[in-house]
């Protein structure tokens, strides 16, 4: 399975970080001041995969930002590296030439995304087209209950006028 | 919370999933998974809150879902179990596919629990949608893109352990070891690895290959190989195979050498006493040389083990361990000084 996600710009930030196990918050820090030595270290040039602590960390770059999996030592490693593909795909598709900035401004989406490609730590869904069907459906059904909430708020506020 | 301690916003965001609004609920159930784990307090609070949610009608169903995975653990498991085995009938194919995924989890969390429910999963994997395949049964070969072609080769290779056929693997591997991939190369020594095990010969064909890759700059790719001649080491002569490590130890990387010394120590145990030493010392000495600085303690630590291991009683392993700790003794004081000294006189 995979233990946790973690997106970390070339400057070291951290953009995301989804865990799968529970890890304790001074333990957090410490994987993710590790997997970001190790994997901004890497050359352009190297494997994809780094060995760490008995387990495997899966990563690739896009552009400036590095996507990392860790997996356990069974797991076939090119197929992490597809789901890592996988997830940027639709990214790429929900936000329309997705770039960093587009992760920090909405960090939230990008974990809802994530939450509909992976669960628990295992591919969830491999169809791009059923994921961002899903995600904006339920965009969707967000706006207008925002609306809705709203327009109730206006009616009231003004028959308590 | 990226990096800053959030924990004085636990709570609002539980109180978040109490609000009736969906938006609210969202992001509340969003950052409750993100913040919290099933080891956490204010997870209890978040129960009554998600078994509510099971039974409601629209796709939050799914939040709650996603949510639960990460937070039920083993004791809420019965307050939300009856609800989950429910919503594997829902008409939705994506919440019976979530409900399928917790109680995957939940089975990795407690057996017992959810064991009455596998006779149930095998009527569910054999049902025609696609949708609700539990993910170990993933079928990769269905993936699109022509690019996969390699990678399904390479999937094939792990099968082909299983059903024992070996017709075009050799030519695959060879494919894979001599392209100019790095991720390729490692799939390639990782199929030779598997390989061995049904015949050993193979790895003869590939032999420049895998020294090109014991030379590579990349630690992985350095560590795969290592792992590889130690599964070779077992099923072949020990004299070429100790060439191969010598050549291997001329390199500069000190921790791949730690590795090499733990492979030597465990491989030869089972080869012939007169010989093997006689090998051992002199990998040792020519291993020894162009080391300098570094981790140069961990290296003496694991040469030591390496020693003691072999059972060194002769004359020629006492001037080893004298050449060992002149040199130490040459080096800065080390914090794990003591530990070498005790391994070298247990080993005396």
């Amino acid at each position: 399975m995979i233990h946790f996600v973690l997106l970390i710009s070339r400057q070291g930030k951290v953009r995301l970080t989804k865990w799968y196990k529970p890890y304790p918050q001074k333990e957090r820090s410490k994987v993710i001041k590790e997997i970001s030595t190790l994997v901004l270290s890497r050359g352009p040039k190297m494997c994809n995969f780094v060995d760490w602590h008995g387990y495997r960390v899966v990563y690739k770059r896009y552009a400036s930002l590095y996507f990392c999996m860790c997996i356990d030592a069974g797991d076939n490693e090119l197929e992490t590296l597809q789901i890592i593909h996988h997830y940027v795909e639709i990214l790429d598709r929900y936000f329309g030439n997705v770039c960093e900035l587009d992760l920090i401004f909405n960090f939230h989406k990008a974990y809802f995304i994530l939450d509909e490609v992976l669960i628990a730590g295992e591919l969830q869904e491999s169809n791009k087209k059923t994921v961002l069907r899903l995600v904006t459906t339920q965009d969707s059904l967000v706006e207008a209950a925002k609306e809705e909430s709203s327009s109730l708020r206006s009616i009231i506020a003004q028959a308590t006028k | 919370m990226l990096g800053h301690d959030a924990s004085f916003g636990h709570i609002h965001a539980v109180k978040m999933t109490h609000d009736e609004s969906l938006p609210l609920k969202r992001t509340g159930y969003l950052a409750v998974a993100l913040f919290l784990d099933e080891r956490h307090d204010l997870v209890i609070l978040v129960v009554n809150t998600i078994q509510k949610d099971l039974r409601s009608d629209n796709y939050l169903v799914c939040a709650a879902l996603t949510a639960s995975c990460r937070l039920i653990g083993e004791e809420a498991i019965p307050a939300v179990l009856p609800q989950v085995v429910e919503l594997l009938a829902h008409p939705k194919e994506a919440v019976r596919k979530k409900a399928v995924m917790a109680l995957h989890r939940f089975y990795q969390r407690s057996p017992s629990s959810v064991s009455h429910l596998v006779s149930n999963f095998r009527k569910r994997l054999c049902d025609n949608d696609p949708g609700r395949r539990l993910p170990t049964s993933y079928d990769y070969h269905q993936m699109p893109a022509p690019f996969i072609q390699i990678k399904l080769l390479k999937i094939l290779a792990v099968w082909v352990v299983v059903i024992s056929k070996q017709v075009d693997i050799s030519e695959t591997t060879s494919k894979f070891l001599k392209s100019d991939s790095h991720n390729l190369k490692y799939m390639g020594i990782d199929a030779l690895g598997r390989l061995i095990k049904i015949n050993p010969d193979i790895a003869e064909e590939h032999q420049l290959a895998v020294i090109d890759c014991l030379e590579d700059p990349d630690d992985t790719l350095k560590r795969k190989t290592f792992e590889l001649l130690y599964k070779m080491t077992k099923s072949t002569n020990v004299e070429t195979m100790n060439k191969v490590f010598e050549h291997a130890g001329d390199l500069v990387n000190i921790r791949v050498a730690h590795n090499l010394m733990r492979l030597i120590a465990e491989g030869f145990g089972e080869e012939d006493e007169g010989a093997d030493s006689q090998l051992r010392s002199s990998a040792v000495c020519r291993l020894l040389s162009p080391h300098c600085g570094g981790a140069k303690a961990s290296f003496f630590v694991s040469a030591d083990n390496m020693l003691g291991f072999g059972e060194y009683g002769t004359a020629d392993g006492n001037i080893q361990l004298r050449i060992l700790l002149g040199r130490y003794d040459v080096a800065e004081a080390h914090p794990t000084d003591d530990t070498v000294r005790s391994y070298a006189i247990s080993a005396i």
